[in-house]
């Protein structure tokens, strides 16, 4: 009856419209006003975004929905980027919604991407040009709010954490027409104080309106500008200001700043608990190596019994001594036996000794020898001297030799 | 108003780590071992006394018409 038609069941057409519609338009922005508007206890939220001719159905998910920073209402205008899905039990169609904005963002956005690709050409964001965040900071500079919940969260962590830092405020507005110039003024006053070691500049989350004033480019500037390290506290992790782009550090929430900011107190305290420690077990050391050396050289026999030293020099002297006076000795009695044989020999010549064993010399009166018969006249008188005595005497002749 | 004794915090450790190294490393008179000891041990006493005596102070900066800056506590 129908051979030639094709026909498809309802769910093959179906699942056709959802293949071509759902990859055609799987990431799509949408401007549109809200109308019928439902946050449902699920925490899904159902409406649907009209403008004069047509109407399109909405559906944003909890998981997606908690990233919006402002409260939507039938009747706002916004700017909507998801996917279409098709639900097929009710052949229907709806915009899967991922990025809600209000509509009025759209310039801000643009300003926003512009400002950022200028700067960062300009090199403004460079790490070279990050100061670094000291690592004991006595005293922080915070420009914020004095009512905001950025400067509450901060002070009670660093309360807690790190007493021992000091704090000075520079009240600033933070959102709105002039928050921008103030948040300028307070970086420019807290500077001019010369003894703020950091600097925090922040503010609680908002939308991208509320934060606006962290992306205009002279505050952007003036950070940059700053000699002190700056950290940016803006909003939540999600939220990523130019400030924070150009910030020495960016802490993702004021909380995670105040964290970043201080080393806690009990960290310091055992750290200079560990270095006196140290000091001691040095001290310790070197003296105990002293002691070491010193009982050394006690242990060593000279030093023990001190005298042993002169003993042994004496002992020596004593040595030489009895040498010197055993030498001296042989030489004295050598020339002593010498002395004798010159004595013996003097004895042998001793002309007295000849008188002894029985000559006589006979001198003549002038006391001369008388060694031929003719020195003396006959008459003449003359002594004669023996071995005991001398006899007076008188030539009476001359004998011949009587040989 | 300011019972804290102001010291460099940062300044003070650094020294302090500063004589630890220097007598780690080097092998001094027992004189300058001592002397740079005690000099220690004071850093180590004076960092301390600085922290058992913190006590958070938030002050507020005050500009006046002239554009002096001054601080005042500040009462959350």
């Amino acid at each position: 009856m129908s051979g030639n038609r094709t026909t498809l069941t309802v769910s093959e057409i179906t699942a056709q419209i959802k293949g071509q519609i759902e990859s055609q338009f799987s990431r799509v922005w949408v401007r549109g006003e809200i109308s019928n508007f439902k946050h449902h206890s699920s925490g899904h939220m159902y409406f649907t975004v009209k403008d004069a001719g047509a109407e399109l159905r909405c559906v944003m998910f909890r998981g997606f929905n908690q990233s919006i920073h402002f409260k939507p209402e039938d009747g706002m205008e916004i700017m909507i980027q998801g996917k279409i899905t098709v639900y097929e039990p009710r052949g229907q169609y709806q915009l899967m919604v991922q990025l809600m904005e209000p509509a009025g963002i759209g310039t801000l956005y643009l300003a926003f991407e512009a400002l950022k690709k200028q700067l960062m050409a300009e090199g403004l964001f460079d790490k070279e040009k990050k100061l670094p965040i000291p690592a004991y900071p006595q005293k922080i500079g915070i420009v914020t709010s004095p009512t905001g919940a950025a400067l509450r969260d901060m002070h009670n962590i660093l309360k807690r954490r790190a007493p021992q830092v000091e704090i000075v405020l520079r009240p600033a507005l933070v959102q709105g027409d002039g928050a921008a110039s103030d948040i300028i003024a307070g970086i420019l006053d807290l500077e001019s104080m010369g003894n703020i070691d950091l600097i925090i500049i922040g503010r609680g989350g908002g939308s991208l309106e509320d934060l606006w004033a962290f992306n205009e480019e002279a505050l952007v500037r003036a950070i940059g500008d700053c000699s002190i390290p700056i950290m940016s506290a803006v909003g939540h992790e999600t939220d990523v200001t130019i400030s924070d782009l150009v910030a020495d550090l960016r802490a993702p929430t004021p909380s995670a700043a105040a964290e970043l900011a201080s080393i806690s107190i009990s960290e310091l305290a055992q750290m200079i608990q560990n270095q006196k420690n140290k000091l001691h077990l040095i001290i310790e050391n070197q003296l105990n190596q002293l002691w070491q050396k010193l009982d050394h050289l006690i242990d060593r026999q000279s030093l023990q019994h001190p005298r042993t030293l002169i003993m042994r020099s004496r002992e020596r002297l004593d040595i030489i001594m009895h040498q010197l006076d055993y030498s001296m000795h042989q030489f004295l009695s050598m020339k002593h036996t010498k002395l004798k044989g010159f004595e013996k020999e003097l004895t042998v010549l001793n002309p007295l000794d000849i008188l002894h064993r029985g000559y006589s010399i006979a001198f003549s009166e002038d006391g001369s020898i008388v060694r031929q018969a003719d020195d003396l006249n006959v008459g003449a008188p003359f002594v004669l001297k023996t071995g005991s005595g001398s006899i007076a005497a008188e030539k009476k002749k001359t004998l011949p030799n009587s040989e | 108003m300011t019972k804290q004794k102001k010291i460099d915090f940062e300044a003070a450790l650094k020294r302090l780590e500063e004589i630890v190294g220097y007598l780690e490393n080097e092998n001094e008179s027992l004189e300058k071992s001592l002397s740079l000891f005690e000099e220690g041990v004071k850093l180590t006493e004076t960092l301390r006394s600085h922290l058992d005596s913190a006590e958070q102070r938030i002050q507020v900066l005050m500009k006046d018409t002239e554009g002096n800056i001054s601080t005042k506590d500040f009462e959350s």
